[in-house]
C-alpha cells in the first residue's frame, strides 16, 4: 500500500490546539498537532480515551462544542489536492455547510446515538442528498437504496427505525450515510468500537474495498492499534493531546520507537498473525489538568531516562518514521555517533 | 475522587453556583421570618396579625405599618408575616407527606416485578391522569374546615403524589438493573435491605428535589383552597390573605398592598425552588450550563432579576 | 420542572436481527391503541369509583347536609330523598355494594341529581351550561401558550447560556411559581380597575343576547382576553423550562452533531432533529402538566367569574352545593382524560419506539 510517489496533500492540520474552557481553568485536550492527509490514504489515529483523539476530529471536521474551543492553530482543506487550498477555521458556518458531506463526511463511534431514532433510515440520507443535491424526493429515496446495497443491507430496510436494525446493520448504515455525496474525506470516529469482532472485520474489509471504488481517504481513530496495522496506510499514535508516534503502519507496527506504542500494540491481540503474549500498561491516562512535567508519559514508561522528568520530547519534523521519545533521540544520536564514527 | 470533607462543607454552606445560593438565601430568609418574625413585629413595631382595629381602614404604607392595613384596619405587614409561618408549616407537612408517598409507591412499583408491581404502576399511573387540584377541593370542602391548616396539609399531601411518584419510578426502573443493585440481590440481600440500602441513597437526590417541589406546590394549592374559600378561613395563612382581600373588594379600592405581597411570596419560594433545582441540574449535568465564561457573568444578572420583579 | 426532564422513562429497545419490518405495523399500532383505550377506561372507572367512595369516607354527613339545604328550599319528595342517598350515602342506604350499583345506574342514565346552588336546575344542565365555557377559554389559551412555550424553550435551549437563555430561564422560574389567581387579580386590578381597557368579568355583556352573532361572539372575545392572558402568561413558563432543558441535553447528542455535519441548515438540524427529539417528553408528561392548567384555569375562572365550570365550582363550594361538585368533578376528570388519551395517541404517532409491543 505504500506508494513511490506520494499523492497530494488533501488535508494539512498545522499546530492545532484545542482547551475545554478557557483562562486559567482551560484544560489543553490537544496540544500543538500537526498531521497531513494525503489523497486516497487511510490515516490510523490510535491512543487510549482521553488522549484527545476524538477532541482533535471533532476540531478538524470543526464540529466541536463549547466549552471546546479551537485556541490556535490551522486546518486547511485542498479540494483534490490542488494547490489552492481552503481555510477551514476561517470559514463562515454557510461555507462549511457547503463543505459537508460533499468533501468532508464523518462516521460516528455509536449508529444508535448518531442515527435519529425517530425518523426512517431513509429520510436521513434524503435530508443529506437533498441539502446538497438538486434532486427530487423519489431519485433521493433511490438513492438512499443503491447506497445500503454498497454495504449489504436489503434495500427495503431504506424505510425501517434505526431501533429496528441490528448494531451491525446500524453501523454499516451509518458509513453507507457517508458515502451519499462521495466525500473526498471520510473522518470515522472509532466505528467499530461498538460492535463484535466478526462484524468488525466485516466492515473493515468492505471499507477497504469501498476505497477502492471510490477512492476517498479516511481518517480512522481507534484504540484498537491492531486493528489500524490490518487497515491504514500510516498511523499517528496520541498521548495526551500530543503525537508521540508517526509513521507507516507497518514501521509503527514491526518497531514502534515509543515506549507508549510498544504498549498499546502488546495490550491488543493482533488480528492476523501468531498470537503475542498481552500486556497492558500500567498507570491510567494522565489527569490534563495536572500534567506531569518532562514528558507526559514519563510517569508510566518503563523505559523511563532521569531527564525525561525534566525535558519535553518533540516529535521530530520531517521524517517517515519518527517518535517524540527522548530514547529515540539518543538511538539517533547513537546511530548519527556510529555513522559519524564509520566515515571517519 | 476522594472525599474532601472540607470543601464538601464549604460547598454545602456557600454552593459556587449562583442560582443554587440565591435560592438557598432567599429560603433561608423566609424561613427565619417563620421562626421569628411575628415576635419581631411585635417587639420592634408592636403589630399582631390577629389585632382589630390596630389603624384605620385600608391605610396605605405607612412608618407605622409598614405594608398598610387591612379594610378591618389589621396590620398587613404582621399578617404576612404571621401567615409566612402557616404556609411554610403547610408546605413542609403537605410536602412531606406527598413526598413520602411517591417514593413508596415510585420505588416499589418501580423495583418490584409481576402482579404487585404491575398493579401498583397501574395505580400511580391512574392517579397521574386524575387532575389533581380538582380533588383536592373536593375533599376539602367534604371536610369543611375541620382540623385547621394540618387537615388543609394532609389532603394535599394525599392529592398530590402521583407527579412524584412518577420520576422515582422511573428512575428505579433504571437503577434496578445496575450492577449494583443486581450484586446485592445474587448477594441474597433481602429485597428491603436492597431497596433501603442500595437504591434509596442514589434516589436521594431526586428525592430532595421532588420534597423541594412538593413544598413549593403545597404552599401554592394552600393558597388555591382557601382563596376559593374551600380552606379553613379563620387562620392566617398568604392564601387566606389573598382570599379576604378579594371578597373585601381590596381589587376595587385599590389596596394593592393587601394582596400583592402574600402573591409574591408564593412566587418567591417558588422562584428560590426553581433556581436551586436549575443550579443542581447544572452541577450534576454541565452540558445545560451552556458556555461557561458567559454562564458564569451571566448568572449573577439572575438575583438581580429577581428582586427588579420584587 | 427540571426534575421532569428525567421521566424520559428509559426505553428498552430490541434490537433483534430480523424484525419484521413493515409487515403487521398498522396491527401493531392497532393493539398498542387498544392498550391505552382499555387504560383510560380504567382510569375512568377510578374517577366514578373515588367520586363515589369520597363522601362516604369523609367524617360528616353530607347526605344530610345537603338534604337540610334542600329543605331549607323548599319540600324534599321522598325520591329526590332517594336520589341524595345514592349519591352520598347516609344512614339507611343499605350496603356499599347495593349503593355502589345503584349509583352506576344513576350515572348512565345520566342523573346527578339537583343542583342546590341553582335550585331545582338538574345538576348535568348547569354543567353542560358552563362546560364549553371552558372548553373553549381553556383549550385556545393551552394550545397558544403551549406554541408560545415550547418555541421559546426551543430557542434558549438551542444555545444554552446565550443571552436569551439567561434572561429567559430565571424569568421562567419566577413566573412559573406565581399562582395562577394572583396573576387574574393583578390582571384584573391594572387592565380592567385602574385603565379600564378590558370588561372587569363575566363572559360576554349582560345586555348581549347569547347566540351565533358577530355582537356576541366579539362581545365573549373581548371577555375571554383577560382570563386567556392570564392562563397563557403562567402556563407559557412551564413548557419553556420543559422544552429548554430537553433541548439543552438534545443539542448534544449525536444524531444532532451528524445532522450538522451532513451540512443541513440550521432550521432544518432544530426542527427535524434536536427539537423533534426534545418534544417527546414534553407530549408524554403532558398529563401531570394538563392537570396543572387546567385546576390553575378554574382558579382563574372564579377571580374573573367567567361563566365556566371553575365559577360553577365556586358556587358550588359557597352554597355547600355537593350534588354539582360531584358532577363537576366527574366531568372535569373525563376532560382531562380524554385530553390525555389525545397526546397519548399523538405520542405514539411521533415515537416509532412505541409501537413496538413487548
Amino acid at each position: 500500500m505504500i506508494k513511490e510517489t506520494p499523492s497530494p496533500v488533501l488535508l494539512d492540520v498545522g499546530e492545532l490546539t484545542v482547551e475545554y474552557g478557557s483562562g486559567e481553568d482551560a484544560v489543553r485536550a490537544v496540544d500543538g498537532v500537526s498531521f497531513q492527509l494525503r489523497r486516497g490514504e487511510i490515516l490510523g489515529v490510535a491512543g487510549e480515551s482521553g488522549s484527545g483523539k476524538s477532541t482533535l476530529m471533532t476540531a478538524v471536521t470543526r464540529l466541536q462544542r463549547p466549552p471546546a474551543r479551537i485556541a490556535s492553530g490551522s486546518v486547511t482543506y485542498h479540494p483534490g489536492g490542488s494547490g489552492s487550498g481552503i481555510d477551514l477555521l476561517a470559514s463562515t458556518p454557510a461555507e462549511l455547510r457547503e463543505l459537508r458531506w460533499e468533501s468532508l463526511a464523518v462516521v460516528f463511534q455509536s449508529a444508535m446515538a448518531a442515527l435519529n431514532p425517530v425518523m426512517r433510515l431513509g429520510a436521513q440520507f434524503v435530508d443529506a442528498i437533498r441539502a446538497h443535491r438538486r434532486v427530487g424526493r423519489k431519485e433521493a429515496w433511490s438513492r438512499a437504496e443503491e447506497l445500503l446495497d454498497l454495504v449489504g443491507i436489503p434495500t427495503n430496510r431504506v424505510r425501517s427505525y434505526p431501533h429496528e436494525l441490528s448494531g451491525g446493520m446500524r453501523q454499516r448504515a451509518t458509513i453507507a450515510l457517508a458515502l451519499a455525496c462521495e466525500p473526498e474525506i471520510i473522518v470515522m470516529d472509532e466505528p467499530t468500537t461498538a460492535v463484535d469482532v466478526v462484524m468488525q472485520r466485516q466492515i473493515v474489509h468492505r471499507l477497504m474495498r469501498l476505497r477502492r471504488q471510490f477512492g476517498f481517504a479516511i481518517v480512522f481513530v481507534t484504540h484498537d492499534l491492531s486493528l489500524l496495522v490490518e487497515l491504514a496506510d500510516r498511523i499517528m499514535v496520541m498521548y495526551a493531546g500530543r503525537i508521540v508516534e508517526l509513521g507507516s503502519a507497518s514501521a509503527i507496527y514491526r518497531d514502534p520507537r515509543h515506549p507508549y506504542s510498544q504498549g498499546l500494540r502488546d495490550s491488543f491481540p493482533p488480528l492476523h498473525g501468531p498470537l503475542r503474549e498481552l500486556r497492558g500498561i500500567p498507570g491510567s491516562p494522565p489527569d490534563l489538568r495536572a500534567l506531569p512535567t518532562g514528558c507526559a508519559f514519563q510517569p508510566r514508561c518503563p523505559k523511563r531516562l532521569p531527564e525525561c522528568a525534566s525535558t519535553r520530547p518533540e516529535l521530530p519534523l520531517l521524517v517517515e518514521h519518527g517518535a517524540a521519545c527522548l530514547l529515540q533521540r539518543s538511538a539517533d544520536q547513537a546511530t548519527v555517533d556510529e555513522s559519524e564514527a564509520v566515515s571517519r | 475522587m476522594r472525599p474532601d470533607w472540607l470543601g464538601a462543607l464549604c460547598r454545602i454552606v456557600w454552593p459556587r453556583n449562583r442560582k443554587v445560593a440565591v435560592g438557598l438565601v432567599i429560603l433561608l430568609v423566609l424561613v427565619a421570618v417563620a421562626v421569628v418574625g411575628p415576635v419581631l413585629i411585635s417587639m420592634l413595631l408592636g403589630q399582631h396579625a390577629g389585632e382589630l382595629h390596630a389603624g384605620g381602614s385600608l391605610e396605605p404604607p405607612s412608618g407605622r405599618h409598614w405594608l398598610g392595613t387591612t379594610t378591618a384596619g389589621e396590620d398587613v405587614l404582621a399578617q404576612l408575616v404571621t401567615g409566612t409561618r402557616t404556609s411554610l408549616l403547610v408546605g413542609l407537612t403537605g410536602g412531606a407527606i406527598s413526598t413520602g408517598l411517591a417514593v413508596l409507591l415510585g420505588v416499589i412499583s418501580g423495583y418490584s416485578t409481576g402482579k404487585t408491581g404491575a398493579a401498583l404502576t397501574a395505580f400511580v399511573n391512574i392517579f397521574l391522569v386524575i387532575p389533581g387540584l380538582p380533588l383536592l377541593i373536593i375533599i376539602a370542602s367534604y371536610t369543611q374546615g375541620r382540623g385547621g391548616w394540618i387537615m388543609v396539609a394532609v389532603i394535599i399531601g394525599l392529592t398530590s403524589w402521583p407527579g412524584g411518584a412518577r420520576v422515582k419510578r422511573a428512575q428505579t426502573l433504571s437503577l434496578r438493573n445496575r450492577d449494583f443493585v443486581q450484586a446485592a440481590r445474587y448477594a441474597g440481600e433481602s429485597k428491603v435491605r436492597t431497596v433501603l440500602f442500595e437504591l434509596v441513597p442514589h434516589l436521594a437526590p431526586l428525592i430532595a428535589s421532588t420534597f423541594l417541589f412538593a413544598v413549593v406546590s403545597s404552599i401554592a394549592a394552600e393558597a388555591g383552597l382557601t382563596f376559593i374559600g374551600a380552606g379553613n378561613p379563620t387562620t392566617i395563612s398568604w392564601g387566606t390573605m389573598i382570599f379576604w382581600a378579594q371578597t373585601q373588594g381590596a381589587l376595587l379600592s385599590g389596596a394593592w398592598w393587601w394582596f400583592v405581597p402574600p402573591g409574591l411570596c408564593i412566587a418567591l419560594v417558588g422562584t428560590a425552588a426553581g433556581l436551586i433545582n436549575f443550579g443542581v441540574d447544572e452541577l450534576s449535568d454541565p452540558r445545560l450550563r451552556g458556555r461557561r465564561a458567559g454562564g458564569r457573568r451571566k448568572a449573577r444578572q439572575v438575583p438581580a432579576a429577581v428582586v427588579e420583579a420584587a | 420542572m427540571a426534575a421532569q426532564s428525567k421521566t424520559a422513562e428509559p426505553r428498552t429497545v430490541a434490537a433483534p436481527d430480523q424484525t419484521p419490518v413493515r409487515k403487521g405495523l398498522r396491527a401493531v399500532t392497532g393493539s398498542v391503541l387498544a392498550k391505552r383505550i382499555g387504560f383510560y377506561l380504567v382510569a375512568g372507572w377510578a374517577a366514578i369509583t373515588l367520586n363515589f367512595l369520597l363522601p362516604r369516607l369523609m367524617p360528616g354527613d353530607p347526605a344530610s347536609a345537603v338534604l337540610l339545604k334542600m329543605s331549607e328550599l323548599g319540600p324534599v319528595s321522598p325520591q329526590r330523598e332517594a336520589v341524595i342517598h345514592r349519591l352520598f350515602g347516609g344512614a339507611n342506604s343499605g350496603p356499599l355494594w347495593g349503593q355502589y350499583v345503584a349509583y352506576l345506574g344513576g350515572l348512565f342514565r345520566g342523573d346527578f341529581g339537583l343542583s342546590i346552588a341553582f335550585y331545582p336546575t338538574p345538576v348535568t344542565e348547569v354543567v353542560r351550561s358552563g362546560f364549553w365555557w371552558t372548553v373553549i377559554l381553556v383549550g385556545t389559551a393551552t394550545v397558544i401558550s403551549f406554541g408560545i412555550g415550547t418555541t421559546l424553550g426551543v430557542i434558549a435551549g438551542w444555545r444554552p447560556g446565550r443571552r436569551f437563555d439567561s434572561v429567559a430561564s430565571p424569568l421562567s422560574i419566577f413566573i412559573h411559581s406565581v399562582p395562577y389567581f394572583w396573576i387574574a387579580l393583578i390582571f384584573v386590578f391594572v387592565f380592567a380597575f385602574k385603565f379600564g381597557w378590558l370588561p372587569l368579568a363575566g363572559g360576554a355583556g349582560r345586555d348581549v343576547v347569547p347566540g351565533f352573532t358577530a355582537e356576541f361572539i366579539g362581545s365573549a372575545v373581548q371577555h375571554a382576553i383577560l382570563p386567556a392572558a392570564t392562563i397563557v402568561v403562567t402556563s407559557i413558563s412551564g413548557w419553556l423550562i420543559h422544552m429548554r432543558n430537553m433541548m439543552a441535553s438534545v443539542v448534544n447528542e449525536d444524531y444532532v452533531l451528524l445532522a450538522q455535519a451532513k451540512g443541513l441548515a440550521p432550521a432544518r438540524v432544530i426542527s427535524g432533529y434536536a427539537a423533534r427529539n426534545a418534544i417527546l417528553p414534553s407530549i408524554s408528561g403532558f398529563a401531570v402538566s394538563i392537570g396543572m392548567v387546567v385546576g390553575g384555569s378554574l382558579l382563574t375562572e372564579m377571580v374573573f367569574n367567567y361563566p365556566g365550570l371553575g365559577s360553577l365550582l365556586n358556587q358550588a363550594i359557597l352554597n355547600l352545593d355537593y350534588p354539582l361538585m360531584q358532577g363537576l368533578f366527574l366531568v372535569i376528570s373525563m376532560t382531562v382524560l380524554v385530553i390525555n388519551f389525545i397526546a397519548d395517541s399523538v405520542y405514539v404517532l411521533l415515537d416509532p419506539r412505541t409501537r413496538e409491543v413487548s
